[in-house]
């Protein structure tokens, strides 16, 4: 199960821990405390699913959370598996879109959120914290760009070696429509 | 009459990248920016050569054209006034990907990434805003380069015939390859 949590206390303290917020001074940490909304997920449990409305993103305070993308037949493939003091859902604070990818806790594990809405007023007040993260957003998504990119380009530089992928692809949507 | 500054103001306004900047932010851009006119035929950025920062079409058209590894050059897309390119290397000074290629003389505002990267080592509000702005145009791209990757392993079968060609024009080209 999931708990959100308002105890200051704790939040105060994982902020207080986490290397991404060490930077910053007292002043801005105490914002932040008050901002951030703790979540505690027990083993596989859901922080978010796939097609949700996104307008927050996390900061992984404790454990580790798993990255899925839903396939068709219920099936999940991973794609990532998200450690302490990462963000996740950050894409969200930009286009708004929905969750491109389903979330779940491996083992006791602790999110703080943080609301689209506050993260655009803390950006709008000037916060370091902001600013810090909108760094981290942009160079993530600029590499994510260029990786695709790369891929693309390949897929037409390399045509023999795309025929063998098409190939296996073409098996694989048979064996789902045969399954 | 109006005097140069806000001729300049009303311009980059129109700028997606500068719409959310205050007077003073902006003016804190434009300080570290230059105007100037590029020839016909003129490369703006050239396919690897260290990031240069962002060019913006005040006047004039301009082409993106990638060479592959056969030599084989592709136009990428057209620009003209009002269009960007280079705003990844305002994020992490890396190569640029393309070759753009000024089609006639044109008036290009120039944001060199060593001086923006200045500001944002000083937390200037205004680079954020500027990195702001260009998070959403990265995400679109990203979404389109992610569905066209997508669409070629949804239709496997018409990806291969497609592939085939590709590969044949391949050899054609060098067929001890």
């Amino acid at each position: 199960m999931s708990a959100f949590d308002t105890d200051p206390d704790l939040v105060k303290n994982l902020v207080d821990e986490l290397p991404l917020l060490s930077e910053l001074s007292a002043r801005e940490r105490n914002i932040l405390t008050a901002v951030f909304r703790l979540r505690s997920l027990d083993d596989g449990a859901t922080l978010c699913r796939e097609g949700d409305r996104g307008a927050s993103f996390f900061i992984v305070a404790k454990g580790v959370i798993e990255v899925y993308k839903e396939l068709p037949n219920e099936q999940r493939e991973k794609l990532a598996e998200i450690g302490r003091n990462n963000l996740i859902g950050q894409v969200a604070l930009i286009d708004g879109k929905p969750r491109s990818a389903t979330c779940l806790a491996k083992g006791q594990s602790v999110v703080l959120e943080c609301a689209r809405d506050d993260f655009d007023r803390l950006f709008q007040a000037g916060s370091p914290f902001a600013f810090k993260i909108i760094d981290q957003v942009v160079i993530d998504l600029s590499k994510r760009l260029r990786e695709a990119n790369t891929q693309l380009h390949e897929l037409y530089a390399n045509p023999k070696q795309t025929l063998l992928l098409l190939h296996e692809a073409a098996l694989n949507i048979q064996q789902t429509i045969t399954a | 009459m109006s005097s140069p500054k806000v001729d300049h103001q009303q311009i980059y306004r129109a700028v997606p990248l500068f719409k959310s900047l205050s007077e003073e932010e902006l003016d804190a851009i434009l300080s570290i920016s230059r105007l100037f006119r590029s020839p016909e035929g003129h490369h703006l950025v050239e396919q690897g050569e260290s990031g240069k920062g962002v060019f913006i079409i005040v006047n004039g058209s301009a082409t993106v054209t990638v060479v592959d590894s056969d030599g084989e050059s592709t136009i990428l897309a057209s620009l003209s006034r009002g269009d960007a390119v280079g705003e990844l290397s305002l994020i992490d000074s890396s190569p640029h990907s393309a070759t753009v290629t000024c089609t006639e003389t044109c008036t290009v505002f120039h944001l060199d990434n060593k001086a923006f990267n200045a500001l944002r080592a000083e937390h200037h509000t205004a680079a954020f805003k500027v990195l702001r702005a260009t998070a959403p145009m990265i995400c679109e791209r990203l979404r389109q380069m992610n569905d066209r990757i997508a669409a070629i392993f949804a239709n496997p079968q018409k990806s291969m015939a497609e592939m085939e060609k590709v590969y044949l024009r391949k050899t054609e080209h060098n067929p001890f390859q």
